[in-house]
């Protein structure tokens, strides 16, 4: 999809100089830089410190920062002869051919030297930790704790769970209306228990009749499972918390897929324009959040993306903004049915050539 | 080199993308001939065939003084899962406000960031543009060979 860029290298005449005088680049960084660990305490005086305070360890944190990988290894090398008749115990004469011929279009000394654009989100947190991994200390425990009973740290039972007789008969201590929705979609009463659902519009609304103005209160409703599944459902009724279950009802009811880029964004910008609501979505990089309004943010949130931009113009109303939300969520184009529809092949450049680092 | 009758050309695409139409003509000239052939290349539209006002040839027919008016260039149109596979497309370089943009510019808008008040490329649209090789290439196309040129139209 992206074009390959290509580094171009103006100089001048002083810097072509420079660059002759101290070497090729990139040729001694194993033995520039100090290594990560902090450094051993200082005893060349006879074992007395002139302080107390340990030195900081980051304080060199400039020159501390990983080298990436190109640096620090060398260049790739073509293959030898040993390397071709052991590929060739794997991959057939036609196989090996196209790969061969695949991999000698892209020039190795630029892949090899391949790196990212460098971040100017004013937004991002600098974090000196390499928080990718955890840390069995610092870090607190991922996923529920389940303790066997009779484990001394196993979780008591709730008191009113005791009190209440039909604690120990589960089918009749279920709301009906999620019974319902369990029959309607299938899903276990414990699974719907577990969505995250959220009303996000209610007022009132007022029909004009012979016998006068009847009041009803009007719900709006989101409902998802946090992994790719949202729906909306709208309740009206004389009663908020008769309105309110029936949206939650049918926000349950009204779930479905929608297709999400790596799990946490969408697949390119949409623009739509759903009624008088002009919706522009924006595919965002990993780590960006959910900078929306706040009804693009539940609907977000209750469908497990974590990265998106929203902008909303023209109109603005709750209600429509919701429904447009949805809309355009479900009116992704994959780049798999782009391709198919083009007949050519769509690769991912950031998986493919940059293996996920851009 | 008349980009009041590109911009025709753009508008009537999508508008047989929304009717649906299977095939469909436009006015037959050197450029839209070009863009025609670009997109072919790139997958949006599967035949490009000269014929008439009436219909496409069944036979090859030179262009001559007396039918010249008559000339049309027919072009099938695609569509996928229920949708057209060409159902944007929109002129950029405008009569009254040419776009040119070199090799860096394009590099810009191919991966995804705006340059000089053109939009960048969103996945599957491409930008055709003309080049002085005398040849319409499409913007990674052209960044392959290294050459810049005026933005012509995006498609998507």
């Amino acid at each position: 999809m992206s074009a390959l860029p290509v580094r171009s290298w103006r100089c001048s005449a002083s810097t072509i100089l420079t660059i002759l005088i101290a070497g090729t680049p990139y040729s001694n960084q194993n033995e520039r830089g100090p290594p990560l660990t902090p450094p051993p305490p200082n005893t060349s005086l006879g074992g007395r410190q002139l302080t107390t305070t340990p030195p900081n360890p980051y304080r060199h944190r400039r020159s501390l920062k990983a080298k990436p990988e190109s640096y620090t290894t060398p260049p790739p090398t073509p293959y030898t002869e040993s390397e071709i008749s052991k590929l060739s115990e794997y991959y057939t004469d036609a196989q090996l051919t196209s790969l061969l011929a695949g991999e000698s279009v892209i020039d190795p000394t630029h892949f090899h030297h391949r790196h990212r654009r460098p971040d100017y989100d004013p937004m991002k947190l600098k974090y000196l930790d390499d928080l990718s991994t955890l840390d069995p200390i610092l870090d607190t425990p991922s996923g529920p704790l389940t303790y066997t009973p009779g484990h001394p740290l196993q979780p008591l039972p709730r008191l009113k769970d005791l009190l209440t007789p039909s604690a120990a008969n589960s089918a009749t201590g279920d709301p009906p209306w999620m019974r319902e929705a369990s029959l309607k979609t299938g899903f276990s009463v414990a699974d719907i228990r577990r969505l995250r659902t959220k009303v996000l519009v209610s007022h009132s609304v007022v029909n004009q009749t012979h016998m006068g103005k009847i009041r009803k209160m009007y719900c709006l409703a989101v409902a998802g499972n946090g992994n790719g599944l949202v729906g909306i459902g709208e309740g009206k009724s004389v009663e908020y918390s008769e309105a309110h279950r029936i949206a939650t009802y049918l926000a349950v009811r009204n779930m479905m897929p929608v297709p999400r880029y790596e799990d946490r964004t969408i697949f390119g910008n949409l623009d739509i324009k759903v009624g008088a609501v002009e919706l522009k979505l924006f595919n965002r990089p990993p780590g960006f959040g959910l900078r929306t309004s706040q009804y693009i943010f539940e609907i977000a949130k209750c469908l497990g993306l974590s990265d998106l931009s929203a902008k909303v113009s023209r109109s603005r109303n709750p209600m429509n903004v919701c429904k447009a939300t949805i809309q355009a969520l479900r009116s992704q184009k994959l780049p798999e049915t782009i391709a198919r529809g083009r007949g050519k092949k769509l690769v991912d450049v950031r998986k493919v050539y940059y293996n996920g680092a851009v | 080199m008349s980009l009041v009758n590109l911009g025709h050309f753009c508008s009537h695409m999508q508008n047989a993308s929304r009717a649906r139409l299977s095939i469909t003509s436009i006015m037959s000239s050197k450029l839209h001939l070009g863009i025609a052939l670009a997109l072919q290349d790139q997958g949006f539209i599967s035949s490009v065939t000269r014929g008439d006002t009436a219909g496409p040839d069944a036979e090859e027919t030179p262009t001559t003084q007396e039918n010249i008016s008559r000339r049309r260039l027919w072009l099938s149109l695609k569509y996928h899962d229920n949708e057209p596979v060409l159902s944007k497309m929109k002129l950029v370089s405008k009569p009254t406000k040419r776009i040119h943009m070199g090799v860096q510019g394009l590099q810009e808008l191919a991966a995804g960031r705006p340059h000089d008040f053109v939009r960048p490329l969103e996945a599957g649209e491409i930008m055709l543009l003309l080049t002085d090789r005398g040849v319409i290439l499409e913007a990674r196309q052209a960044i392959g060979m290294r050459i810049g040129g005026q933005l012509l139209c995006r498609v998507r």
